[in-house]
């Protein structure tokens, strides 16, 4: 019985640091992401400025050309697969991996990977894949070079007609909370026209030519959707983290909770049965 | 007092600057450009160099800015650029 009752509390103590483990791991993401929702919001302005003078010079109604918005026959693609670099967040990385995979298995070629996030990685290469390029462990202060990495790598393939476009899997918010994973077009970029012209841009002056600044123009929008992607990637992972682990910090309670019910029962149990015992020891005395 | 509009320095990590000017000399593709109060609708690409602004105080800021954009219309300008440093 005594046997039982340590064992039962070694069980207990141990679910209980488990629970504080998961309890800090949830605060660490947390923190986590409100640098990544923090570094959003930072650059939202930027791209709004951005998109707004792209569809300013999209206006002019002049035919304008980019290397990176020519569309081609795709017969070699390229796909960038941004999961993340650590476990311990409920079904995002299987998610992204699906997805992934479901990708490949429609596309008749073989595309070319090319990965962030360890995990994404990993599991890929298990699965027998090899990887033009891959970005593990990136750190927060990392971001932006890992971004102008991946920024410059995919345009290089595709103005160098190594492939013919180039998708993207990743996960999207769709609210603060709910996020799923996404394949998305990069390659040969495209983006809406914006909204309906509101003044007219006539009497603006453009310097060098409306021809010069589309042109560079383009890389920039596209090193901030590239960016958007990312930032958007970091904020849906730290929120799946965060909410597996509130989810094993519950479920550790809980089982704490029925652990220690159990266990008062065995110890009660075991002073009845002493009780018992030593009544019984004291009647067969009298008698 | 001389007039003013508002300038706006935008990186992709916020801000760089935000205030009122009175006079903003930017280095564009082809040379220097100085952009006083009430300038017309103006759209040009920078090279990147020294952005150097005048505040109503007087005082004078100075701004190392990667390539990017200068936009100004009505008294609100707004530069873009990938990275800016005081």
């Amino acid at each position: 019985m005594s046997g039982q009752l340590r064992a039962l509390k070694n069980r207990i103590r141990s679910v209980e640091s488990t629970q504080k483990i998961t309890r800090a791991m949830e605060m660490v993401a947390t923190v986590k992401l409100k640098r990544y929702q923090g570094l959003m919001s930072q650059s939202a302005p930027y791209e709004r400025s951005l998109h707004a003078v792209l569809s300013k010079i999209l206006r002019t109604g002049r035919s304008l050309h980019h290397p990176l918005l020519e569309t081609r026959a795709e017969k070699e693609t390229a796909l960038l697969v941004i999961t993340s670099d650590t476990g311990l967040c409920g079904p995002f990385n299987h998610d992204l991996i699906t997805a992934a995979k479901n990708f490949m298995k429609e596309r008749p070629a073989a595309p070319l990977l090319i990965g962030i996030g360890k995990t994404g990685i990993n599991a890929l290469s298990r699965a027998g894949h090899t990887w033009h390029a891959v970005f593990k462990d990136t750190k927060t202060s990392q971001v932006e070079s890992v971004i102008r990495e991946v920024n410059r790598l995919t345009q290089d393939l595709f103005c160098e007609k190594k492939v013919d476009a180039v998708y993207a899997v990743h996960s999207h918010l769709e609210t603060k909370t709910v996020s799923h994973p996404v394949v998305e077009k990069l390659l040969p970029f495209s983006f809406e026209p914006g909204e309906s012209p509101a003044g007219g841009l006539d009497d603006y002056i453009l310097e060098p030519d409306p021809e010069s600044l589309f042109a560079r123009l383009v890389p920039l929008v596209f090193e901030s959707r590239l960016r958007l992607i990312f930032l958007e990637s970091s904020v849906a992972e730290q929120t799946a983290r965060m909410t597996a682990m509130h989810q094993a910090t519950e479920n550790a309670s809980e089982l704490v909770e029925s652990l220690v019910l159990l266990r008062n029962k065995i110890r009660q149990a075991a002073i009845t049965k002493e009780l018992i015992e030593i009544v019984s020891g004291s009647r067969a005395l009298k008698n | 007092m001389a007039a003013t509009y508002s300038l706006r320095i935008l990186t992709p990590q916020g801000a760089a600057y935000e205030g009122t000017v009175v006079h903003t000399l930017l280095p564009t593709e082809n040379g220097f450009a100085g952009v006083l109060a009430h300038h017309a609708p103006y759209l040009v690409s920078s090279k990147g160099g020294t952005l150097t602004t005048r505040e109503p105080s007087g005082i004078e800021k100075t701004f190392r800015v990667g390539p990017g954009f200068f936009e100004i219309s009505h008294d609100q300008a707004v530069f873009l650029t990938q990275s800016c440093s005081s």
